[in-house]
C-alpha cells in the first residue's frame, strides 16, 4: 500500500473520531451543566444520587462504560443497540458530562462569596446573579481545565474500537495485519497531533480573548 | 422618631451570641461611626442592617415606617425549644411594612424537632420563605453597602459596574406587558427605556466624577488601584440612591495614601447630605467626620454619643482602654 492510499484510508476513518469528538462535546457540555446543577442542589436526595452517579462514572474505565452501554440493553431487555456509533456516543457523552460537571462545580465554588453579596446588596435576584456575574467569570476560570479535558477527549475517541467502530487506530491496525507493514500504526499519531494542534491554537486564542480582565 | 431607628438587635451564630441587644438612632444626613475591637460584632451589625444576615430579633424603623421586625430567638434557657407548641411561639411573626408575615422558620428548632443534631450554618440560621425573602430584598435596596474588599465585578468595566444594577432595577419596575414590548423595535416602551438608560449613564458619569474618577469610565477594575476600586464601589452603591450608605472598614485593605483619597470621598458625601454608617478603625477620621460614635464591645453598645463625648471624655473603662490601645498603635506606626 502506498503512503497516499494509507492516508486516504486513515482520513476516511477519522470521520468517526471527529464525529464522536464534536457530538460528544455538543451533548456533554450542556449535560454537564445539568449534572452540576444536580450535584449542587440543596435537595438532598438528588444531591446524593448524583454524587453516587459521579462516583460510578469516574470510578470505572470509559472502555467498560462503552461496553456496558452497548451490551447491557440487549442482555436486560432483549433490545440490543444496533448502532455502535450511537452506543459509543452515549457512553462518551455521559462520561464527559460528569467530568465537565466537576470542572463547572470547581469553578463555581471558587467564586468569592463577596461577588454574591455584592449582587445581593445591589438588588439582583438569583438568576441575574448567576447569569450576569457568576457564570461569565466561571467560564474564564474553567477554560484551562476544560481545554485539558477536551484535548483528552480527542485521544479517548480511540476507545470506541472496543465495540468495533472503525476509527483511526483500528483501521491502521487492520492495514498493518493485512499488508504486513508496520508504519501506518505510527502514522496515526500524526492525525491526533494535527487535531490536538488545532485545538491548542483555538484555546490559546480563547484564553487570550478572555484576558481583558484579571480576577 | 428618628429618621432611622434600630431597636433590640440580637444575633447569634449557633451558641455564639454576637449581638446582644443593640439600639441606636440616626438622623437624616448624619454620619454614624461604629468603632470597637476585633470580634465585637461591628461587621455583623452592619450585615444585619443590610439584611445580609437576618437578625434573630430586631425592630427597624426608617422614615417613620416599621420596615422590619422579627423575633425568632431561642427560649430563655438558651436552647431552641423542641416541642411543637413552643416552636410556633419562637417562629414569631415577621413584620414587613406593618403587615404580618409568618414566612419564617428557625432552622435549629426544625432540626431538633426531627431529633437530629445539625451544625447550624452561619448564613442560614434563620430561614425565610421565598415571599419573605422578596420583601427583604426590596427593603435591602434602601441601604447601600461598601465592602472592605470592594467586591467589584472584575469582568465588567467601571461603567457597567455602575449601571448594571440600576438598569435591572428599571426593568423590574416595568409591567409584565412592558417587559415584552421592550423588545419591539420602535415601540414606546423601548424608546422610554432607552432614554432611562441614557439617564442612568449620565448619573453614573456624574457619580464617577464625584468620587474623582471621571476619566476611568472604560477601565476594568484590575486596572485600578485599591483606592480607586473602592471609590468605584462607593459610586456603584450610590447609583441606586439608597437612604443610608453603609461602609465596613472601607479603607482597611488600603495603604495610608489610598486611604486618604477614600476618606476624602466620604467627607464629600457627607457634604452632599448622605446618611452614612461607617465601621472604621480610623479614629481620627471618625472623630472629625462623624456626628455620632458608637463604641461596641462584646455585642453590646458600651458607649455612644458625639465624637467629643466618646473620644474626649469616655465614661466606660472599656472605651478608655480601647482608645488608649488604638492611640498606642498609631504611635508605634
Ligand atoms: N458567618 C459567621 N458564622 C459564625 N460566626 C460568625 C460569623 N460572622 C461572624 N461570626 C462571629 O461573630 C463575632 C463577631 O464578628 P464580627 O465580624 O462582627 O466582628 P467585628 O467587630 O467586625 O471584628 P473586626 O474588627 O475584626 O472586623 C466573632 O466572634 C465571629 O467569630
Ligand atoms: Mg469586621
Amino acid at each position: 500500500m502506498t503512503f497516499w492510499e494509507v492516508t486516504v484510508e486513515l482520513l476516511n476513518a477519522s470521520k468517526y473520531t471527529v464525529g464522536l469528538f464534536f457530538l460528544t462535546l455538543l451533548l456533554a457540555i450542556p449535560l454537564g451543566m445539568v449534572v452540576c446543577a444536580c450535584a449542587m442542589t440543596k435537595f438532598k436526595p438528588i444531591k446524593y444520587i448524583t454524587g453516587t452517579f459521579i462516583w460510578i462514572i469516574r470510578g470505572t474505565p470509559l472502555m467498560l462504560q462503552i461496553i456496558v452501554v452497548f451490551y447491557v440493553p440487549g442482555l436486560l431487555f432483549g433490545t440490543p443497540i444496533k448502532n455502535r456509533f450511537l452506543a459509543a456516543l452515549i457512553a462518551f457523552a455521559i462520561n464527559y458530562a460528569v467530568y465537565f460537571a466537576e470542572i463547572y462545580r470547581g469553578g463555581i465554588s471558587a467564586m468569592p462569596l463577596g461577588q454574591y453579596e455584592a449582587c445581593k446588596v445591589l438588588g439582583m435576584n438569583k438568576a441575574q446573579t448567576n447569569s450576569l456575574v457568576i457564570f461569565p467569570q466561571v467560564v474564564k476560570k474553567i477554560t484551562p481545565a476544560m481545554s485539558n479535558e477536551i484535548i483528552t477527549l480527542v485521544k479517548d475517541t480511540s476507545l470506541a474500537n472496543v465495540i468495533g467502530i472503525m476509527e483511526i487506530i483500528v483501521t491502521a491496525k487492520s492495514i498493518v495485519s493485512t499488508h504486513a507493514i508496520i508504519w501506518p500504526i505510527f502514522y496515526t499519531g500524526v492525525f491526533y497531533l494535527a487535531m490536538v494542534g488545532v485545538l491548542t491554537v483555538f484555546f490559546k486564542w480563547l484564553e487570550k480573548r478572555m484576558n481583558y480582565y484579571r480576577a | 422618631m428618628a429618621f432611622y431607628s434600630v431597636k433590640n438587635v440580637y444575633k447569634n451564630f449557633g451558641s455564639n451570641n454576637v449581638l446582644k441587644g443593640i439600639d441606636f438612632d440616626l438622623e437624616k444626613g448624619q454620619v454614624l461611626a461604629i468603632i470597637g475591637s476585633s470580634g465585637s460584632g461591628k461587621t455583623t451589625l452592619l450585615r444585619c442592617i443590610n439584611f445580609l444576615e437576618i437578625p434573630n430579633k430586631a425592630d427597624i424603623y426608617l422614615a417613620e415606617e416599621n420596615i422590619f421586625s422579627i423575633d425568632s430567638r431561642p427560649t430563655p434557657n438558651g436552647n431552641v425549644s423542641n416541642n411543637a407548641a413552643n416552636k410556633d411561639e419562637c417562629i414569631d411573626n415577621l413584620q414587613l411594612n406593618n403587615s404580618k408575615e409568618s414566612g419564617i422558620e428557625l432552622v435549629k428548632s426544625e432540626d431538633s424537632l426531627l431529633g437530629k443534631k445539625k451544625k447550624t450554618t452561619a448564613r442560614d440560621t434563620v430561614k425565610l420563605d421565598a415571599k419573605t425573602r422578596g420583601k427583604i430584598a426590596a427593603q435591602r435596596l434602601k441601604f447601600g453597602m461598601v465592602f472592605q474588599s470592594f467586591n467589584l465585578f472584575p469582568h465588567y468595566n467601571v461603567k457597567k459596574n455602575l449601571v448594571l444594577a440600576a438598569r435591572l432595577k428599571y426593568d423590574k419596575s416595568l409591567s409584565e406587558k412592558e417587559r415584552i414590548q421592550r423588545y419591539i423595535v420602535g415601540s414606546d416602551v423601548r424608546n422610554k427605556r432607552k432614554a432611562a438608560f441614557e439617564e442612568i449613564n449620565k448619573r453614573a458619569e456624574t457619580l464617577l466624577q464625584r468620587v474623582g474618577l471621571g476619566d476611568k469610565f472604560k477601565a476594568y477594575p484590575c486596572e485600578l488601584s485599591g483606592g480607586q476600586q473602592q471609590r468605584v464601589a462607593i459610586a456603584r452603591a450610590l447609583i441606586l440612591q439608597p437612604e443610608i450608605l453603609c461602609f465596613d472598614e472601607p479603607t482597611s485593605a488600603l495603604d495610608p495614601e489610598l486611604t486618604r483619597e477614600v476618606l476624602k470621598v466620604i467627607k464629600d458625601l457627607k457634604k452632599d447630605g448622605h446618611t452614612m454608617i461607617i465601621v472604621t478603625h480610623e479614629m481620627e477620621f471618625a472623630r472629625k467626620v462623624a456626628d455620632k460614635v458608637i463604641f461596641m464591645a462584646d455585642g453590646i453598645i458600651e458607649e455612644q454619643g458625639s465624637p467629643d463625648e466618646v473620644f474626649g471624655n469616655p465614661q466606660s473603662e472599656k472605651t478608655k482602654a480601647f482608645l488608649q490601645e488604638s492611640e498606642k498603635r498609631i504611635d508605634e506606626d
